[in-house]
């Protein structure tokens, strides 16, 4: 018989005054309502849990599309620079037929007689100053050298997004400890309210997150796993524990 | 020579970060799988060469997936290399015994990625 069951079967006047069981039935009388509001709140709380871990779902939905719209965007970005690179090579190739066309004015000129060299030697002379293109070749250089940093830097956005990934597995876990303290809560509801069934055991279930994943960039993490893997493969023993 | 990956992941943006990753060190041709069912189906019905995966991922998580690869007749010898969360001790020595090749911890770096590829192809060379 459950408590609220003994509450309501015996009325107030069924035991003699002063009794042990006078006294326990007091108490019982007493703590009764005060059980029915905590069943009472715990299901009004419970009753919002679904709502929460739908918030939380959302959450990582909306994170998961803005990172794939960042990517999106470094993916643009990369074709961006591949595009550049096309271009600077098209004025290095460029400025490669220039210096060679201005090599061959001045091997012409310097094969004429001398009366044409007086004529035409400043002129190519004058010629090779103006396409001097060392400066240009300098500044390609440097272009590229812009280019290769913001790949990098492109390529360490990329990265930094598997914050999203790690976080996404955190809220998973929460979600699912929510879950769990839902069922938990809704067992002890069920005893309380005489569902006599047992409560089916917790079963092994299939997880698809670390409940322990860290966005952590420290090397400590991968060097531990190396060191592991270095000790297997030359089957040393497992000792003492890793940082 | 072209070394064709298949990339596990159950999250689309981690999937995207390791293809890009592996563009960025010169590996172009990639095949991906949501989780290790698909990527068992994969494996079966087109030639890969080396397989990345996380753990955990619903159907079939990443070591159940090593396991049975190592298991097959066929693509026992497969590459396969771990990228996850999980850098416990116990679980980098339950990879190993699942006979994984080698083992990431996230987040990773292109760098991290490409010295673990190296390791594992200087002792897997993979002809074509």
């Amino acid at each position: 018989m459950q408590p609220k069951d003994l509450y309501h079967a015996l009325p107030a006047d069924s035991v003699p005054e002063g009794t042990t069981l006078d006294q326990l039935l007091s108490m019982l009388r007493s703590i009764m309502p005060v059980l029915d509001e905590m069943k009472d709140s715990v299901e009004k709380s419970s009753s919002k849990i679904p709502k929460a871990t739908q918030q939380l779902t959302n959450v990582t939905e909306a994170t998961e599309n803005a990172t794939m719209e960042i990517l999106n965007f470094i993916d643009d970005i990369g074709a961006r620079i591949g595009s550049v690179e096309e271009k600077l090579k098209q004025i290095e190739l460029d400025l490669s037929k220039k210096e060679e066309s201005v090599r061959t004015l001045m091997r012409v000129v310097e094969s004429m007689s001398p009366e044409q060299k007086r004529v035409f030697l400043p002129y190519a002379q004058e010629w090779k100053n103006l396409t001097d293109l060392s400066l240009h070749v300098e500044m390609i250089g440097e272009l590229r050298k812009h280019l290769s940093d913001v790949q990098e830097i492109s390529m360490n956005i990329a990265m930094a997004l598997q914050v999203q990934d790690i976080t996404s597995q955190q809220i998973e876990s929460v979600r699912h400890l929510i879950e769990s303290v839902r069922t938990q809560l809704g067992n002890i509801v069920g005893r309380y309210e005489g569902n006599t069934a047992a409560a089916p055991d917790e079963e092994e279930e299939r997880t698809t997150f670390d409940e322990h994943a860290r966005y952590n960039k420290d090397s400590s993490r991968q060097e531990d796993a190396d060191s592991i893997i270095a000790q297997f493969i030359h089957h040393e023993p497992m000792n003492g524990s890793p940082r | 020579m072209a070394i064709k990956f298949l990339v596990v992941d159950d999250s689309l943006t981690m999937r995207r970060i390791v293809v890009n990753a592996l563009k960025s060190i010169g590996y172009d041709s990639v095949v991906e799988a949501g989780d290790g069912k698909e990527a068992w189906g994969k494996l079966q019905s087109e030639p890969i060469d080396f397989v990345i995966s996380d753990w955990n991922m619903p159907e079939m998580n990443g070591l159940e997936l090593a396991k049975t690869i190592r298991s097959s007749p066929t693509l026992g010898e497969l590459p396969v290399l771990m990228v996850t969360t999980r850098g416990n001790k116990e679980d980098v020595i339950e990879a190993l015994q699942a006979r994984v090749n080698n083992y990431i911890v996230k987040p990773f770096t292109p760098q991290a990625l490409k010295e673990k590829l190296d390791q594992i192809l200087k002792v897997v060379p993979i002809s074509k």
